[in-house]
């Protein structure tokens, strides 16, 4: 996986904690590091990537004749295409025009939350680390809340929920509401030992599941 | 299984079926490279390629490259270790990649509708994904302009709908 996401920087809060067990706080990061590598080693690759971008798309000036060929597609190829977009650019599609209103939200959502992430991704400094993992959060439960379901696929892997551990248990209820089939739910450490909410339980439709908390 | 199927392939003992486009072109496929489109699997199934499959919502150029395509991709189905005939699967990455890049619209409209006709997962796959890489990134305007997309929406609607989810367009 490509998209690989950091483990969030330890605090100087946590670092005495970990002194007071004997134990080297850098020594316990890094092998966290690595514990989570091997996690996003085994989780599958996304679905869907927001990579292309990057790939220096000629530009798409040529022959065009002014045919909207796009739109004309039958709705079910509408929705192919739409669940193949990061899921900002999917979202983005209601506004193109009437005939784009509701494709996103009839298309069964894949959302993988490294599209979520800003670009430039920081790592050294824990504060920032944060605050990105944060507005993460956020925007995942601000588009699970937008998307009526059902959810295809989920790949949660880049929030950091040590303060949200109620907001995990609410997510896990929506998914469980609106349906789900795949879900790939890997917290960034801190803490190591996060405790799986009740609702965890209610996802009935779930058909594939990878945890890494 | 896997063997006789390279082997049809090969030698060209296998069935041969004759496929007709909308304008009339024939294309003479084995039995091996047109079951790629599960359409013409479950003819050949059914025993009704006897006289020829019409296709008459597919061009001649269209098929032409939806053959191509098939011939290049029936080795990868049929045999690994087959170096005679089944392309490698690098030669095969760049086969798709070069076509895909190729691809514009019209033709690329064209292809999807004919993949997604003939039921030829791999190919509907990869045309989508290539439309989709072409809007990805793009504000709704980009996206319009990339596809003449008309903008039907009074400028009031436009706002509600970037309201609705402002998260998609924060940035």
């Amino acid at each position: 996986m490509d998209t690989r996401v950091l483990p969030i920087p330890m605090d100087e809060a946590t670092m005495p904690e970990f002194r007071k067990r004997g134990q080297v706080p850098e020594d316990v990061e890094s092998s966290i590091g690595t514990v989570l590598s091997y996690i996003h080693f085994a989780i599958p690759d996304a679905p869907v990537s927001s990579h292309a971008r990057l790939s220096a798309l000629p530009p798409d000036d040529d022959d065009d004749d002014g045919v909207d060929r796009l739109s004309l597609l039958p709705d079910a190829l509408l929705r192919r295409i739409v669940s193949r977009l990061p899921v900002k650019d999917a979202a983005r599609t209601a506004a193109l025009s009437s005939r784009w209103r509701d494709a996103w939200r009839s298309t069964p959502l894949v959302l993988v939350d490294a599209d979520l992430l800003p670009a430039g991704v920081s790592d050294a400094d824990t504060d920032a680390a944060r605050e990105e993992a944060r507005a993460v959060t956020f925007a995942v439960s601000r588009v699970i809340a937008a998307h009526p379901g059902p959810f295809r696929r989920l790949h949660l892997t880049s929030s950091f929920m040590d303060l949200y551990q109620g907001l995990l248990a609410s997510w896990l209820q929506v998914l469980a509401v609106k349906g789900i089939q795949e879900l790939i739910l890997v917290n960034r450490p801190f803490p190591a030992d996060l405790t799986l909410p009740a609702t965890f339980f209610g996802m009935a439709t779930l058909t594939r599941l990878y945890l890494g908390l | 299984m896997a063997a006789a199927a390279a082997e049809a392939t090969i030698d060209g003992g296998g069935k041969m079926i004759i496929l007709i486009s909308a304008d009339g072109k024939r294309f003479e496929v084995t039995e091996a490279v047109a079951s790629q489109s599960q359409l013409i699997s479950n003819m050949i199934e059914d025993d009704c390629t006897e006289n020829g499959v019409r296709l008459p919502n597919v061009d001649g150029d269209i098929l032409t490259m939806v053959v191509d395509y098939c011939n290049m991709h029936a080795g990868d189905a049929a045999a690994d270790g087959d170096t005679t005939k089944a392309s490698s699967t690098e030669e095969l990455k760049k086969f798709d990649a070069e076509l895909v890049q190729a691809l514009e619209n019209p033709v690329l409209f064209k292809l999807i509708l004919a993949a997604n006709f003939l039921n030829i997962k791999s190919l509907l796959d990869m045309t989508c994904q290539r439309v989709a890489d072409m809007m990805s990134g793009k504000t709704p305007e980009q996206m319009r302009e990339t596809f003449s997309i008309e903008n039907d929406f009074t400028p009031e609607e436009e706002a509600a709908i970037r309201q609705e989810n402002a998260w998609a367009f924060d940035d």
